[in-house]
Parts: C-alpha cells; structure tokens; sequence
C-alpha cells in the first residue's frame, strides 16, 4: 500500500510524463486512501509550474504545457466530487476568460499566454480566435470569470479591446480586462481604461496575479 | 494539381475536430515520431544546413506528414485528407518560374538553385506606415534598383483622419494603399514594377477590393495569403485564392511554424515548416513563397540558432525538392538604425543566399511602432548577397562565417533577458533616420552603416567597392 507522499509522487511523475492515465490512476488512489487532497492540488499546481518554467527557458515546448494541463485535469476531475465548492475554488488563483478579438486570426501568443496561466494555476477558459466582445462577455458571466483577457495582432483589430472595455464598464460587470498582441502597448491600455496589460506571456501572468491579488483586497 | 472544388468538398466531408488544440497536438506527435524515424537531429553548431541528404530526409518526412495527418480548415473545423501520390504529383506540375511586373520593370522570377550562384532577387514592404509616410517611403525603396518586387503595407493609426478598422474603412484602405504604393513607383520612375500586396485585413471582401488594373493590383502582380500555422487554412482565404486565380493575379503564401510554440523543437519544427509550405501549393495554389519558418514563440530572438537552422532547413530541402520560387523573409529582433539590425540582416543574407532562396526584408519581427524599414537596408542585404554570390562562398564557409564572426556579434541580442531588450534593440522609424525632402539617409544613418559595412568587411566578405 502506497503511502499518501509516494501517491503524490506518481502524481506528479505521471503529470511531467504527460500520461493521462497514470494521473487517473494516481488520482483514484488518493480518493480511496482520503489522502489531502487539496496538498494533492497544491503539488500539481507546483508541477505544473516547473513545466512552465522549463518552457520559459526553452526547455519544453507548448505541446508539453498543453498535455501537462490536460494530464493536471484528469485529476482535478477525479477530486471533484469529494472537494466542497469552496475548496475547488481555493484550489485556483482566480478564472480567466481568454481569445483573439473579433477579426483577427491570430492566436500562436493567445495560446501560450492561456497556457502560462493555466501552469501559473488559474482557470482558463480559451476561446480561440476572432472572438466578438458578446462571447467574451458571455462566457466571462456563464463561467464566474475575474479577468476577461483579449489579444489582438493587427492595427485594424486593436480598437476592439476599447469596444470590450466599454461593455464591461457600461454594463457595469465585475470582470476585470487584460490585453495585449503585437501592437498593443502598456501605454495604449493605460489610454483606453483595460485594468491589466503583458508584453509576454510571463509578463501576463504577473499582471494577472496583480489583478487577483488586488481583488483579494477589495481594490 | 488538385481541384479548388476538391479541396472545399474536402473541408465540408473530412473528419471534424471541434478543438483546435487537439489538431495542434497530432501534427505535432506524429512530427516528432516523423523526426525520430528520418533521423532529423538539430545541431547547435549549424546554422547553414549542408547535410543535403538530411535536407532531403527531412522533405521525405513533410511529405509523409501531410499525407498521415492532411490539414486542418479552421473554418469548418474539419480535415482536409491527401494521398501521398496526388501531393508529389501536384507538387511535380510546379513551375520553376514565373513574370512579374509590366513593361521595363518586369522581373523573371525563378527558382534559385543551391550554391549555384544565380543572382538573388529582392522584395521588400511588410509593415504598418503612417499615412504621412507611407507614400515618401515606398517611392524611397523603389528608388533602391536592386528592389524587384514591392510589397505592400497596413496602415497605422488613421488614413485621412480615419481609423482604417472594420470591413468598410479596411476595404476602402485596401484600395488606398495599393493606390498609394502604385503612385510611389510611378514617383520613382518604375510604374511597372511588380507588387506583393500584404493584406490590410484577412476579411475576403478587403482582399478582393484591391483587383484594379487601373489603381491597384494588377494581374501581374501578387497576393498575398498566409496560412495558419501549423498546417491549417481558412474557407475564407480559400475564397480570395480562389477570386485571385480568376483574375489572373499570381498568389504568395507567407508560410509560418511557429519554433517552441505549437510546432515544437528545431527537429519537428523543421518538418512541419516545410510541410506547411508544401500544403499551400496544393490548397492555394501558390505561385511563389515568402517563408518565415522558425519564428521563436518570443518572437524578438530570431536570430537564435535554432530559428536560423529551421530556415537553412527549410530553404535546402525546399530547393532540392521542388520547383518553385521562394523568398527568405528577415524579421530581426533590432530596429532600424540600431547596429545590430545591420547584422542580424546580414547573417540572414548570407544564409539565404547560399542555401537557394531570393531575400526579403522585412521589418522587426514583433514591430512596436510604424515605419520600421529604410531603402538602405534594402541596398546593405543587396550588397551582402551580391558579394556571396561574386566569392561564390560555400554552405560550409557560409557556415562558419556566421558561427565564428556574426553569431558573438549578435549574441547580446538573444542571451539578454527579454524584459531588458527594449533599449539594446532601439533603433528609428524611417522618417527620422532619412531626410523627407531629398529620401536620403541622415549622415549618423550612414555613419553607422558605413561602420557596419567595414566590420563585416573585416569579416572577410568581399564587398563591391
């Protein structure tokens, strides 16, 4: 009988290997020994992110934070039904609710800042590209988002982070926006009101722990 | 070649995979496998490949790629599926040239052979301008005779008070831009000279407004379409290929894997690039490529070695294998006017000359501004690739000088952190390194240039004069 570390271990391991089914393995056989799962958490989530930072140095490539990410929600779908509401909720830095605005295909930098989050340990939901501001805004309430994240790579596209700001403000929804791509500087977010803007992906996830963190305080 | 109607009833029956990562992820595993078994192993002393045998493994194993796993329509979700003997047939019927341009300007356009020293042909444009630059700028480059073909720009900002954003504004500023660069060769004295336009928005109607003999694209100049990487295209962009072939337009791909991203490492990135290439002649149907494979996920490194090995790679095993025209496009990580912008440019040069393909230059990779691109660039990588071609220096030679000389001159650009590269890449938009009145570069312009240029020299490059 494995004991609750060495459980954690092959959790882990099965994780960085990206094998889905070892991760289910492992995950069944915390539930059955009512290991903590919440430390169980915890440990993916410090794995998860050592996959992020062997890709930060050219290490691993995205593929690899897409299975690994996967591989992590094998288990967290395993423990579902044994953790309270409150502490899935805990288990996660906050939800993030992430696309390519309307009319602009592009979504090599989307991925990678979706995934960066997800190994940083927020909940992400990727809409992919060419997204209008009404499916950010819905997706961002069906899912109880605190950050709506909006990426554009053309000239001709950026002006729809303004439009996504505008909803949010007007409509006075309690999501706070992020954006960023190619032409889209601090100093253009800064003007048109978004709460957030990264330059690179790891840039983001700073900003996006900012966010939550200023969240927490009631900012 | 396979029929346009072939290819959409493909995209309409083919299996249907509603999540996009999950395309990503198989054209990536069976890469990797596909690298292991064709023993497609990067070196990180190789920036020039010379293992043609390699290069024609590598080749082997795009084509298996996209005869196991097809290409992804992103716009029907579903996959579009090749038997390998119609791949190598319709990539069999390429042609190995094509004429661009009107009248004196006209440019023969051929396929460039590995170290075969043919002289290389030059294309140049690919950035956003400001409306009271663009048109200075593009009579300036078309002045550079080394130029051969133009390519077209976005605007930045507004056009005539207006921001060139939604369907409207970016089909008027279509027309505007093309209208645009068509007055600037005219300025220049070379009204024929053939245009690659660089679509303002990938909307079809934006697209197809720039048919116009008169004032815009003409059926001897080019559009441009660019595939999604990895192995995926549009039904959209199925369309303008489509209206493009039925005006007689000639049609280029700007071909993209994206290295570290979801193309994975140098070995499966090299594979999938080329196989990204080899699906645009069959879905678009092509005539000519500007390729961009290797572009690092932190877009500023791109001189890093394993990007230059996935170009080499891609260049080599394209030359070897088929028929067809294709261009090395340069981004860099520095801005014009900044020294190493002068050297990042030169390297690609030498690397792209020797390995079969014809140059463009571009501006830096991820832009921060507008009106990053000068005519004299243009001129530098000229007088680069003239001399590789006069010297008629080796791949090996090519090589080597770009381990031992150009690589520790660049090394600051890629080992710097990227949250500290801002101020070593600073350079100036165009407009502050020339002179508006008279389109000539600013003597601290051609200060640096000219210190550029006796470095390199020093290299041992046999410059012209």
């Amino acid at each position: 009988m494995l004991t609750q570390n060495e459980i954690f271990k092959e959790l882990c391991d099965a994780i960085r290997s990206f094998d889905e089914g070892n991760v289910k393995k492992a995950a069944e056989a915390a539930v059955e020994k009512k290991a903590d799962l919440m430390k169980a958490i915890k440990e993916m989530s410090d794995t998860l992110a050592e996959i992020g930072e062997q890709f930060h140095r050219g290490e691993l490539f995205l593929p690899h934070l897409v299975m690994a990410g996967e591989a992590m929600d094998v288990a967290t779908k395993v423990f579902e039904g044994h953790l309270s509401k409150e502490e899935m909720s805990k288990s996660k830095h906050g939800t993030v609710v992430i696309g390519s605005v309307e009319g602009d295909l592009h979504d090599i930098g989307l991925n990678i800042v979706a995934m960066r989050l997800r190994t940083s340990g927020f909940e992400v939901h990727n809409l992919g590209k060419d997204v209008p501001v009404n499916r950010f805004v819905e997706k961002a309430q069906q899912v109880g988002a605190d950050i709506i994240g909006a990426s554009a790579l053309l000239t001709v596209t950026r002006s729809k982070h303004k439009d996504l700001v505008d909803e949010v403000r007007q409509r006075n929804l309690p999501f706070k926006v992020m954006v960023g791509g190619g032409p889209v500087t601090r100093e253009y977010a800064q003007q048109i009101g978004a709460d957030g803007y990264g330059e690179d992906a790891e840039e983001a996830v700073a900003e996006a722990m900012r966010i939550m963190d200023e969240k927490g305080r009631g900012k | 070649m396979i029929n346009l109607f072939d290819i959409l009833d493909r995209s309409y029956s083919g299996e249907k995979i509603e999540d996009e990562k999950q395309w990503d992820l198989r054209v990536w595993k069976k890469a990797v496998d596909l690298a292991k078994k064709y023993g497609i192993k990067y070196d990180p002393k190789v920036t020039v490949v010379c293992d043609d045998a390699m290069a024609d493994r590598c080749f082997e194993a795009a084509i298996q790629l996209l005869a196991q796993v097809g290409v992804f329509n992103a716009g029907t979700k579903r996959v579009i599926r090749f038997e390998e003997e119609e791949i190598r047939k319709g990539l069999s019927q390429l042609r190995d040239h094509i004429i661009m341009g009107d009248g004196r300007d006209r440019v023969i356009l051929s396929r460039r052979r590995i170290e075969a020293f043919d002289p290389v042909k030059f294309m140049a444009g690919h950035l956003a301008c400001t409306d009271s630059v663009a048109s200075k700028l593009y009579q300036a480059m078309a002045e550079v005779q080394s130029l051969d073909v133009i390519e077209g720009f976005n605007f930045y900002g507004d056009h005539t008070g207006r921001q060139m954003e939604g369907m409207v504004h970016e089909t008027l500023g279509t027309k505007a831009i093309l209208s645009t660069i068509r007055n600037s060769i005219t300025r220049a004295g070379r009204p024929g000279m053939p245009i690659l336009y660089y679509p303002v928005s990938p909307h079809p109607a934006a697209m197809i407004a720039a048919f116009d003999p008169e004032h815009g694209l003409r059926k001897t100049d080019a559009m441009e379409i660019t595939p999604l990487p990895e192995l995926k295209i549009e039904s959209n962009l199925l369309a303008v290929a489509a209206a493009t072939s039925e005006y007689g337009a000639f049609i280029c791909s700007d071909d993209t894997s994206i290295l570290h991203g979801f193309g994975g490492g140098p070995d499966e990135n090299s594979i999938i690039g080329i196989a990204q290439s080899l699906q645009t002649y069959l879905t678009y149907r092509v005539d000519f490529k500007f390729l961009a494979q290797g572009i690092a996920v932190d877009a500023t490194t791109g001189v890093w070695p394993g990007s230059g090995w996935v170009r080499s790679m891609t260049v080599v095993s394209l030359s070897r294998n088929i028929g067809s025209p294709i261009f090395s496009a340069f981004g860099t990580a520095a801005e014009p006017g900044n020294e190493y912008r002068w050297f990042e440019l030169a390297l690609r040069t030498v690397s792209a000359s020797v390995c079969g393909a014809h140059i463009a230059v571009c501006r830096p990779t991820r832009p921060m501004r507008p009106n990053l691109l000068t005519p004299l660039e243009i001129e530098w990588c000229s007088e680069i690739a003239r001399a590789v071609v006069r010297s008629k220096i080796s791949r090996e030679e090519a090589n080597r000088l770009i381990m031992e000389k150009f690589a520790p001159r660049v090394k600051p650009v890629y080992v710097t952190p990227a949250k500290d590269r801002a101020t070593l890449l600073s350079g100036k938009p165009f407009e502050e390194l020339y002179d508006l009145n008279t389109l000539k570069p600013k003597k601290e312009y051609l200060a640096g240039y000219h210190a550029a240029r006796k470095e390199i020299a020093d290299f041992g490059l046999k410059l012209e004069w």
